[in-house]
């Protein structure tokens, strides 16, 4: 009954034929589905082409206009600043997902070869990396961060190392536990006994396999980067004025709710928003891509 | 096991240690001059110097370094030089305040979330299961200190019913502390008015930060469940024609719940970051703000305290976890 | 029903919340100034379901430093301000006149290098020791001698306390200076490194001769004041109760209970004051404050202080010529700032001495909002267009000043990087000596004296050996100009006052208008929230963010 697990999923360099059948299979495997991608997709096109849309350059400030509640020329309102709160959310959306993509770039390269290395070396190496894991995953993230911001400068592009800091451990645990369920597989097996190099392996039987749970990973991971990133600048240490990071923004606004409610709320439903998008986007897909949990 | 136990005993050892060396030299290569501060804006350079000296600054990273693991060893972590209290002191005050909070908001969300993932894993594939998941997805993505202001002008400004917040009513004597948790502490010393208090001061903020476990805790189980009900044993079950929800229970949410015991020690750090919003809009005196405070005026020995009891509570309860997971997972206990 | 009751219940909340706080605030409005006043009668006072004669403030932190030899902060002072006394204290709301405390009279010699106070007999500690001039002497020898924070108030001018403090008789203490001094009065009325504290402290709790009772102070407090500290739970509450034999005794009304809690978040010290918890609140963003203004069952003073703003000019790098911190004292837009982002909160500063200070100048040079003439001014200094000036904050002080001159730098042609920090860190770098490339252009920061005297508040801020250079000061832009340096130095001895007023008005014009060291942003104004029926309370320009409990009552 144990089928090889990569006659489950597509294989690398499958055709686009195959792969739009595959999307429209996972829209259509739920409504949730079809939703997280409507949304993650409008997150990604409010980050691409946000500020061409945006009605005002986003730190244009008209001390007049401070504070204004949604009207037809400023959709959102204005901020403390009179600056139009729409076009800086949409900005907000680029400088986000730009923040997630490079956290998660360097979470993923440097967790996963490790936790690869980790896996298939074995032995003292994989205690040796195991351990240096578990110290980065035992540190109190907010202290982490906070020390980082402190000594290089608060900065958003701090914000990112520290992040990174913070996230690698996850993939390097995640690659070294799915490369050491496989290892003992039989069709790895079957391969060595059959000659394969290892690099041959790897790329044939390992990768195929632990890339859905790495890409689930990551997506819900999107989620969990922004809300540190808007928790970081909340607390002082993450992007610095004019920068209209949504978290940044949060900071400012959050003695308004009562006289500027827009104030708070646009930029607070946006990282929600959001949020919630990625989430959905990262359920969906372990939903439709782990085997262990398909329908029978 | 024992033999696994004790690995993993001295790797414990090995992460604390490692922990420390390097809060200890971020913090002090970091930016920001604690005996200028303490001192005062309009000390001269003696004051300066002699504050340096009273809290032996003015020595080597190395000597400081030695001087501050040999007190640790003893359980002396050193004096805050923000509120001139000994660190273990004022962790001692602000630690339980924190834990009390997290847990209740740990128990709260985590058993509704628990709930909504076997109804969600339940009816997969339904609407029930849709809704189950949008509003676990909803709940985590909410920021807390947004819900946490709008709860508090609502329920407190507006309708009145329940404090702003603060731990008791201004000017209420807190029960002799025996655990520092108000709660406990009040039915022990029989203060009946006192434990109605602390209740209703934990009311909206364990509301606040138990949204979050709901949405982690609903996803997880569900998806575990999911995992469990498709193996082999319980499609035995069910063949053997037991009834689906004793199979439910007795089977698969027992196995399910090993990954969630997991998260659960993990949630313990990540935890940490939300805590402190809360406790800075509800007024709540405990370890986060504490915290934040420590790092924005360079408050080394806090800062080395916060982090050394964290990483100790972090280890710790992934180390319970571990054991845990021993017993209930038969495949590994026997292997 | 079930799929949607997270977002339902926000909504509700929203809808709820944003139909105004049901009383006559102008919620939702955001223009400046005030708003509308209620539609219906309101009732004049909040409620007050607690005990009336408790005091209940709200500030947004306290620190605990019990020992005047150390303790700097306003947030420690906050406290300690109902437990300790000096011997006189200003007067009312005046920072240049005095009155009694524990001395009845007091005197000083033809040409004020001695000064003679006579205490007021029958005086106790609170925890039974008397007080005498033995004490008074045994406390300023410690402050000055332990060097801690404040020994520089008193020691500047008695820099051998053991010999220049004499005790005549146990009702009697001179303080011989040497040195004529005419406003020995108001540096004894400072508020901090004046207080008493019982000597038995520091013969009972001494760890050693460097500590002497410091470390126990650090807890503790007992003074001769009318309130003793109960219970003091860090980052939570502070209790004070009365002093039964406070020597000036409890006829009268009074407070016999005063809470002190720490509320960080300021929407949520509004929300306690509203619905009646508190009765004493910091002030929160101008917003705020408008809305508490507006509202009939609160008062606030906007009472102006000592306590100035101002973002310090560096004088090297790109800011090194005269003419170049000129232009950015044309650039900065005083009245947009103060009157919308402000909005009313802060006063605009004349000159770079605050109003209420001695022989402040009402003519002094004000600058006004001038881009042309700033463009002319830089080109004339060199500053080429591109050029990137760095400007410094901590959190929660000065981000709008900063993305103000951003904005106006960028009509010239200049680039501002903004920077915050962390409160030590900032601190740390006005203090400490760094090479040119590593200084901000400019830094965001707030002033106020110790006591009311020209030279002891331009010493600090613009002597030339109070550069970072020189000593951990904070003329943290490096200003050096050898005729301020002069006038500053003379004031010290000066005893004719018209003379005093004449050099510092030339002073303050070298500073302002000739060679700027700063741009001088606002007065601050004390806009603390008070219940309508609190009365008594004095704002004293020097005594800053601190009240004086004795005094307070409840009509």
């Amino acid at each position: 009954m144990i089928e090889p697990l990569a006659r489950s999923f597509r294989r690398p360099g499958a055709g686009l034929g195959r792969r739009l059948a595959g999307a429209r299979r996972f829209v259509g495997l739920s409504r949730l589905n079809l939703l997280a991608a409507v949304l993650v997709g409008l997150v990604v096109l409010a980050a691409v082409f946000g500020e061409l849309l945006a009605p005002f350059p986003p730190n244009q400030i008209t001390l007049l206009d401070r504070l204004k509640p949604p009207s037809s020329i400023h959709l959102f309102g204005t901020d403390d600043y009179g600056r139009d709160l729409l076009s800086r959310v949409l900005t907000g959306a680029r400088i986000s997902l730009q923040v997630a993509t490079i956290v998660l770039s360097i979470s993923v390269v440097v967790g996963t070869t490790l936790g690869a290395v980790a896996g298939l070396v074995g032995g003292l190496v994989d205690e040796a990396i195991m351990r240096v894991t578990d110290l980065f995953l035992a540190f109190p993230a907010l202290i982490l961060a906070a020390a980082i911001a402190a000594t290089l400068g608060a900065d958003l592009s701090t914000t990112v190392l520290a992040l990174a800091t913070v996230f690698w451990p996850w993939y390097a645990r995640l690659v070294r536990g799915q490369v050491l369920s496989l290892r003992e597989r039989e069709f790895v097996l079957a391969a060595r006994v059959a000659g394969a190099r290892t690099s041959r392996i790897v790329r044939v039987h390992l990768i195929p396999n632990v890339l859905p749970f790495v890409i689930v990973q990551l997506s819900l991971d999107v989620g969990y980067v922004i809300l540190s990133t808007s928790a970081l600048s909340f607390l002082g240490l993450g992007a610095q004025p004019p920068t209209p990071e949504w978290g940044a923004m949060l900071t400012d606004a959050r003695g308004y709710l009562r006289d500027a409610w827009w104030f708070p709320t646009f930029p607070g439903l946006a990282l929600a928003f959001t949020v919630v998008a990625f989430n959905l986007l990262g359920d969906g897909l372990r939903d439709w891509l782990d085997p262990r949990l398909r329908r029978r | 096991m024992r033999r696994l136990l004790a690995r993993r005993l001295i790797f414990v050892v090995f992460v604390l240690w490692g922990v420390t060396l390097i809060t200890f030299f971020l913090a002090r290569v970091a930016p920001g001059d604690p005996a200028r501060l303490i001192a005062g804006a309009h000390a001269n350079a003696a004051a300066i110097a002699n504050v340096r000296a009273l809290y032996g600054l003015d020595q080597s990273l190395v000597v400081q370094y030695g001087h501050y693991m040999g007190d640790l060893l003893r359980g002396d972590l050193g004096t805050s030089f923000v509120t001139r209290r000994p660190v273990a002191a004022d962790i001692g005050a602000f630690l339980p305040a924190t834990a009390e909070l997290s847990l209740f908001a740990l128990l709260a969300g985590s058993s509704a979330g628990i709930a909504l993932g076997v109804f969600a894993a339940l009816r997969r594939g339904s609407r029930s299961d849709t809704a189950a998941r949008l509003i676990a997805v909803a709940s985590l993505s909410m920021p807390a200190f947004w819900l946490a202001m709008l709860l508090q002008l609502v329920v407190y400004s507006r309708l009145g019913w329940l404090p702003f917040g603060g731990r008791l009513d201004t000017g209420m004597a807190p029960p002799p502390q025996v655990t520092g948790f108000m709660t406990i502490d009040s039915l022990l010393a029989g203060q009946p008015e006192t434990f109605v208090a602390s209740v209703r001061h934990l009311v909206l903020p364990v509301f606040t930060l138990a949204m979050a476990e709901v949405g982690l805790m609903a996803r997880i189980v569900r998806t575990s469940m999911l995992e469990v009900i498709g193996e082999d044993y319980i499609r035995t079950a069910e063949a053997k024609g037991l009834a689906r929800r004793r199979v439910v229970v007795r089977h698969a949410l027992r196995n399910a719940l090993l990954p969630a015991v997991t998260v659960l020690g993990l949630e313990a750090a990540l935890l940490a970051g939300g805590v402190f919003l809360v406790e800075t809009i509800f007024a709540w005196p405990g370890i986060g703000r504490y915290a934040y405070d420590a790092i924005r005026a360079s408050d080394y020995n806090a800062i080395m305290g916060v982090t050394v009891v964290g990483a100790v509570i972090y280890v710790a309860i992934n180390l319970v976890v571990d054991i845990a997971y021993l017993y209930l997972d038969p495949r590994i206990r026997y292997s | 029903m079930r799929r949607r009751w997270p977002a339902l219940l926000v909504s509700a909340l929203f809808i709820v919340s944003a139909c105004g706080t049901g009383e006559p605030s102008p919620a939702g409005s955001a223009t400046p100034g005030g708003g509308t006043p209620g539609p219906t009668a309101t009732p004049a006072v909040a409620p007050l379901d607690r005990d009336p004669d408790t005091l209940v403030v709200a500030v947004d932190a306290f620190n605990a430093d019990f020992d005047p030899a150390s303790a700097y902060l306003l947030s420690e002072a906050l406290i300690w301000r109902g437990i300790y006394e000096s011997l006189i204290r200003l007067k009312g709301d005046s920072a240049s006149e005095v009155e009694p405390l524990l001395a009845d009279t007091w005197e000083a010699n033809a040409d004020k290098s001695s000064w003679t106070f006579h205490l007021h007999p029958g005086v106790t500690f609170s925890d039974g020791e008397p007080f005498d001039a033995q004490a008074v002497k045994d406390n300023y020898v410690r402050t000055i001698g332990l060097e801690l924070g404040t020994n520089f108030i008193l020691g500047a001018f008695i820099t051998d306390p053991a010999t220049q403090i004499v005790v005549v008789d146990p009702l009697t203490v001179r303080f011989d200076i040497g040195a004529p001094t005419p406003h020995f009065d108001l540096v004894m009325a400072a508020q901090y490194g004046t207080g008493i504290v019982s000597p038995r402290v520091f013969r009972e709790h001494s760890t050693g001769d460097a500590d002497q009772g410091h470390e126990w102070l650090l807890g503790n407090a007992v003074g001769t004041g009318p309130y003793v500290m109960e219970t003091l739970a860090p980052g939570d509450q502070v209790v004070l109760v009365q002093n039964p034999n406070y020597w000036r005794g409890w006829d009268g009304a009074h407070f016999k209970k005063v809470i002190i809690r720490s509320i960080p978040e300021a929407s949520t010290r509004r929300q306690l004051l509203e619905s009646g918890e508190v009765d004493i609140a910091y002030a929160g963003t101008p917003e705020d404050t408008a809305a508490v203004r507006a509202d009939p069952r609160f008062f606030v003073g906007d009472f102006k202080n000592l306590d100035l703003t101002y973002i310090i000019l560096g004088a090297y790098g790109p800011l090194a010529k005269p003419e170049a911190r000129q232009a950015m004292n044309y650039l900065f837009p005083y009245d947009d700032f103060l009157n919308t982002v402000q909005k009313g909160t802060l006063e605009r500063a004349h000159g770079v001495f605050p109003d209420l200070l001695l022989t402040q100048d009402p003519d002094v040079f004000m600058y006004q909002t001038d881009i042309p003439k700033a463009q002319q001014l830089l080109d004339a200094a060199g500053v080429a267009p591109g050029t990137e000036l760095t400007y410094e904050y901590y959190t929660g002080f000065g981000k709008e000043a900063g993305l103000i001159m951003q904005d106006q730098l960028a009509k010239v042609g200049l680039k501002l990087k903004i920077v915050e920090k962390e409160f030590s860190a900032m601190n740390a770098d006005l203090t400490t000596d760094r090479p040119v490339e590593e200084r901000a252009s400019m830094y965001y920061w707030g002033w106020w004296p110790d006591y009311n005297d020209p030279s002891n508040f331009s010493w600090i801020l613009f002597h030339s050996g109070a550069a970072p250079d020189a000593c951990p000061c904070y003329n943290s832009g490096y200003y050096k100009n050898a005729r301020v340096d002069e006038i500053i130095d003379a004031g010290f001895t000066e005893t004719d006052a018209a003379k005093l007023a004449a050099m510092f008005k030339e002073a303050q014009d070298i500073l302002v208008r000739q060679d700027p060291a700063w741009i001088p942003v606002g007065q601050q104004l004390d806009e603390t929230y008070f219940r309508s029926d609190i009365a008594g309370q004095v704002f004293n320009p020097l005594y800053i963010l601190t009240w004086d409990y004795y005094a307070l009552s409840r009509e």
